[in-house]
């Protein structure tokens, strides 16, 4: 047996490390660690926005305003803030007439429908993880204080970016289209339905088509839709186009769908209540 | 250990991992992984394995996955099994050269890379960054002593 470093214990080594894995095993594969995650992660932002909101913020004003171009800078960013939010204003205009036409959702109420926009800043979105890994998520905080709940449709101006869950009052997580363990309902024009699942990279999500069930039509660049089937996102948004058809099978072919909205594009996103 | 040093200890991990992501954001195009979080443990085991032990790679295991919001207890199970595995071949890694150490916590890089690679990038495994983060690993280890003497100098660790 290998002789170890003084003053080490092998029962202590081993002990840690089977410990460690056993905690590994159960949060991959019940997710039982989510709550601590979710406080250690909205802690850090709370400090990280109380710290610049009330600390660095103020320090920075105090100081810009000596210098005329901190001013124009700041400006700046408020206007583009702006044009951000009445981008997605403008998004829901163009869009309304579909997203009421939404037979999915309550259909006693279908001209009544008022869709309610909710203005959120993201105030976490790690970029790394992103574009490496297959968790796709960010969190935001609404700039009304209102009661976010899960499965709230997110958009910006480019259109459906992802689902909300819900963290605590005044913070939840936004699911991206592309992250693995995300499903979006779609459809093409020629009535061709199916469920995507997020590929794990940005901007992609996918669909395996078994070919045995029936003919199915779709071309390279064809647009993709959301079905509205599930209830949680809005039937006949536009979310991307067909960006590749790979053949698994002789029988069963995966198609990659493109998506439109780019969640790096802006920091306003909008939730749908 | 101090719990001066514990602190002082946990804030620079804290750092290097900030640094890892903030590099890998522009690697990653070229296939490339940094991991100096994970190198500067394996180094300060091997420099220390009295104080570096497996309970404190447990714990800055723990701070990474939660830092990094990854499935919790990854970062930590890969540390304290490094850890493990330095003290089990602490005398056999004495007696090897610079290089061959930097060439032996390259491989040591090279599973930690693939192993976290299967878990959180499941749908897009690549063999070219494992095979890739070898040599990143290599070039990043004949920094890591350097770094770790400027930051740790005024511990006795």
């Amino acid at each position: 047996m290998a002789r170890l470093p003084d003053r080490s214990s092998r029962f202590m080594l081993i002990a840690t490390f089977v410990i460690c894995s056993s905690i590994l095993f159960v949060d991959f594969r019940f997710d039982a660690f989510k709550p601590v995650q979710n406080f250690y992660k909205s802690s850090s932002i709370f400090i990280r926005v109380f710290s610049s909101e009330y600390i660095a913020r103020p320090l920075y004003r105090s100081l810009s305003s000596i210098r005329d171009t901190g001013r124009a800078k700041e400006e700046n960013q408020n206007l583009k803030e702006e044009l951000n939010k009445q981008l997605i204003e403008n998004y829901i205009i163009s869009n309304k007439k579909i997203l009421n036409r939404n037979i999915f959702f309550d259909v006693t109420t279908l001209e009544k429908l008022d869709l309610k926009l909710i203005p959120a800043k993201v105030v976490d979105f790690d970029v790394n993880q992103y574009r490496c890994c297959d968790k796709h998520r960010m969190f935001l905080l609404p700039e009304v204080s209102s009661d976010i709940d899960s499965f709230k449709v997110v958009i910006n101006p480019e259109g459906i970016v992802g689902q909300t869950i819900k963290v605590n009052r005044s913070l939840f997580e936004v699911v991206l289209l592309s992250d693995k363990s995300h499903r979006i309902p779609i459809q093409n024009e020629n009535n061709f339905y199916c469920e995507a699942s997020g590929l794990g990279i940005p901007k992609k999500i996918f669909c395996d088509v078994d070919l045995t069930l029936g003919d199915k039509d779709f071309d390279l660049k064809q647009k993709i839709y959301s079905s509205g089937l599930g209830g949680i996102f809005p039937k006949g948004i536009e979310i991307g186009s067909i960006y590749e058809i790979q053949d698994l099978t002789p029988k069963e072919v995966r198609i990659i769908i493109d998506l439109n909205a780019d969640p790096l594009t802006s920091n306003y996103f909008g939730v749908l209540l | 250990m101090k719990l001066s040093e514990l602190v002082f200890l946990t804030v620079i991990f804290i750092l290097l991992s900030f640094f890892d992501s903030q590099v890998n954001l522009f690697l990653i195009d070229f296939f490339i992984v940094s991991n100096t979080t994970y190198l500067f443990l394996c180094y300060l085991c091997f420099r220390n394995p009295q104080k570096i032990n497996s309970l404190f790679g447990a714990y800055i295991g723990f701070i990474i996955d939660l830092h990094q919001n990854t499935f919790f207890g990854l970062n930590a199970t890969l540390f304290t099994l490094s850890i493990l595995l330095i003290n089990y071949n602490y005398f056999r890694l004495r007696m090897f050269s610079t290089l061959q150490i930097t060439a032996t916590f390259s491989f040591f890089t090279v599973f930690f890379v693939g192993f976290k690679g299967i878990l959180v990038s499941t749908m897009n495994f690549q063999y070219l960054i494992v095979f890739i983060s070898f040599f990143s690993a290599f070039f990043t280890y004949l920094f890591v002593p350097s770094l770790g003497k400027f930051l740790i100098k005024k511990t006795k660790l």
